[in-house]
């Protein structure tokens, strides 16, 4: 039964902030994903947590207790190292069973233990053998099992599967998932992959220069993002932005630009009337918000660009007056030619739309 | 790819006629560095009638016998100049290691204030010639009462060792990845049981090339040993070794069996200590 804290949590080195007034609460069991680009300052807040780095200023909790000045070896944490930082001079066995010899714990029950922790991981008829002498897989188990074996109060993970090659990331992908429910231990998880977040993390931090940039369940984060860099950082391909302008049209608010021509709803007029009709906004929609139209007066039009088959759908790029966007046809049976002219109407409770400025969100009511 | 085919590759690439060539120069290279101790060892054990003779004989005559080896033990005191320069050559090692690997450890893992300047005070002190500093460490040591004393000149060595040591140290904890020390401060382990646990047994061929570079400088010294050293029972093997040269005459078969005599056990260190240089202990524990 274990949380953590962060309260305005900032590093600097030397004058370069690293991680910028962070805030986070993360809650008992819960499987919580650091995701940003690389430099976002998510590997400096996870050493925070683990006090391989001190905070230069805010509060870090763990379990009610102020973490800032506990040595690591007192934090009761596990880390999983994106080199998997295996002991190159001690076998596998001994690697595993590293933390509890330290603990003082009866051989007996060491023994005991590794051969759990073993026999959970397959890695049993691996015990005798060097790190240098298993392959990327097998290391990156012998890596989990030494976290595992701690029954820590967290674990922490600093991308544990960029090094595996991509058939074998989804394979541990799914069992850190399995390993994290069954042990219920909670866990903080480092990635810049957004699969990787959207497939394992209960909650997911996007974080960009040092700043949380949002905080959600990947459902909440992919279908209503805070800002134009979590849209644009979360999907593949990104959420579209046409940048457009609000105007007021015989009483209807409509969404404007050359080529776009998009009558609102209710909800989303009244939000955005508010903010003053004329200014500057990015409307936004993920490539598989629009339907196609063959009404003449259509919202939104353009030719296709390029055209990517991959198999269960095909991505279209489309360029137009009112600038480039994607959409994901999941249909095999259309598949248009480069150079066509398609008409597209956004599905309207898909819409998102930011400040033209600021790029936050601008909220529209049925969130 | 398999690491073995990779490491094979450049192999295959040569073609015979330039691996030819390349064990050609490392035959002829071998030869060079082996020479000398061959003639040293079949100059020991020859006669000195047959030193000068000509042509020079590259094989020992069948009349051949250890007869150097008994006389320099019986008429020097080389047994006690081996046993003094025992003491200070591993004393100077085995203290110089010591002190370099904490002092190394520190400016490869740690900021702290001062750190370039200590730096920079290492690499310089290795700048000053030996004569230089001879002169004024002599007034120093003459003052402190050091002179003449093993324990001075073991002193005088650490003092020109110590930096170096430190030097090549920094080197191979810096090629230690810190996250092997990091998954163990989190696993548990104090600083100072990391630094025994992980780094010192990872480091072992960095300390086994610094513990044999020191040995091997303390154990051939001669200037200090000269300056610092009056009465030959405090003499080390160096000077030991030049008292053989007579005014009018060199017993060349009595040197050069010293010189084996003395050469004997740095070398059978270094055979004890090589497996612990060649092997890379760090391979496999991070992804590289």
């Amino acid at each position: 039964m274990s949380t953590a804290r962060l309260e305005q949590v900032c590093k600097y080195y030397k004058d370069t902030l690293a991680v910028d007034r962070v805030d986070l609460d993360i809650a008992d069991g819960s499987f919580l994903v650091l995701l940003g680009p690389s430099g976002c300052g998510k590997s400096t807040t996870l050493r925070m947590i683990a006090g391989l780095e001190r905070a230069t200023s805010g509060e870090i909790w763990i379990d009610g207790a102020r973490a800032n000045h506990v040595a690591p070896r007192h934090r009761d944490i596990a880390m999983v190292f994106q080199n998997y930082a295996l002991y190159p001079h001690m076998s596998v066995a001994r690697n595993l069973s590293y933390s509890l010899r330290l603990k003082g714990m009866p051989r007996a029950d060491i023994d005991r233990r590794v051969r759990e922790v073993a026999a959970s991981l397959d890695i049993a008829s691996l015990l005798d053998r060097r790190p240098s002498q298993l392959s990327g897989g097998q290391r990156q188990r012998v890596a989990l099992g030494r976290a595992i074996i701690r029954q820590p109060k967290l674990f922490l993970m600093d991308e544990p599967l960029s090094n595996l090659d991509a058939k074998l990331r989804v394979q541990t992908r799914a069992e850190i998932v399995r390993l994290q429910r069954s042990l219920g231990v909670t866990t903080v998880y480092v990635t810049h992959d957004q699969t990787e977040a959207m497939t394992m993390g209960s909650t997911i931090v996007v974080m960009n220069g040092g700043r949380v940039q949002q905080v959600g369940t990947p459902d909440r984060i992919y279908r209503h993002p805070a800002n134009t860099f979590v849209a644009q950082f979360i999907g593949t391909p990104p959420m579209n932005l046409l940048p457009c302008r609000i105007e007021d049209v015989g009483g209807v608010a409509v969404c404007t630009a050359d080529g776009l021509h998009l009558p609102l709803e209710a909800a989303a007029a009244a939000a955005l009337r508010a903010g003053g009709t004329g200014r500057p906004v990015l409307l936004g929609f993920r490539p598989e918000d629009l339907e196609f139209t063959d009404d003449a007066a259509a919202p939104l039009s353009a030719a296709v660009e390029a055209i990517e088959a991959l198999g269960h759908e095909h991505l279209l790029y489309m360029n137009g007056a009112a600038g480039r966007f994607v959409v994901r046809l999941t249909d095999p049976a259309l598949t248009p030619f480069a150079g066509a002219v398609l008409s597209f109407r956004p599905r309207p409770e898909r819409l998102r739309f930011f400040d033209g400025t600021t790029g936050a969100a601008i909220p529209v009511g049925q969130a | 790819m398999t690491d073995r085919a990779v490491a094979a590759a450049p192999f295959a690439a040569l073609s015979w006629l330039r691996l030819a060539a390349v064990a050609l120069g490392a035959a002829a290279l071998c030869l060079f560095a082996v020479f000398p101790f061959y003639w040293m060892i079949v100059t020991s054990i020859r006669p000195s009638g047959q030193l000068f003779s000509y042509p020079p004989q590259i094989l020992p005559s069948a009349d051949s016998v250890f007869a150097a080896y008994s006389e320099i033990f019986a008429s020097s005191e080389l047994a006690l100049w081996l046993w003094n320069s025992v003491k200070v050559a591993t004393g100077t090692a085995t203290i110089a290691v010591f002190v370099a690997a904490l002092t190394a450890y520190a400016l490869s893992r740690f900021d702290f204030r001062g750190k370039t300047l200590t730096e920079a005070l290492l690499l310089a002190s290795q700048m000053f010639p030996g004569i230089l500093l001879a002169l004024p460490m002599y007034v120093v040591f003459k003052a402190l009462g050091l002179l003449d004393d093993l324990a001075g000149l073991t002193l005088a060595y650490l003092a020109f060792l110590i930096p170096v040591a430190t030097t090549l140290l920094k080197g191979f904890f810096d090629s230690i990845p810190p996250a092997l020390e990091e998954a163990s401060l989190v696993d548990g382990a104090s600083r100072l049981g990391t630094f025994f646990r992980i780094t010192l047994p990872l480091s072992l061929p960095g300390l086994a090339a610094t513990f044999l570079f020191c040995l091997i400088i303390a154990w051939d010294e001669f200037l200090f040993a000269r300056m610092f050293i009056q009465r030959p029972e405090n003499w080390t093997v160096s000077l030991g070794l030049s008292s053989f040269s007579g005014e009018f005459v060199t017993p060349w078969d009595q040197v050069m069996a010293a010189a084996v005599v003395i050469t004997l056990p740095v070398a059978i260190v270094f055979l004890f200590l090589q497996r612990y240089l060649v092997r890379g202990l760090t391979a496999g524990g991070v992804k590289g």
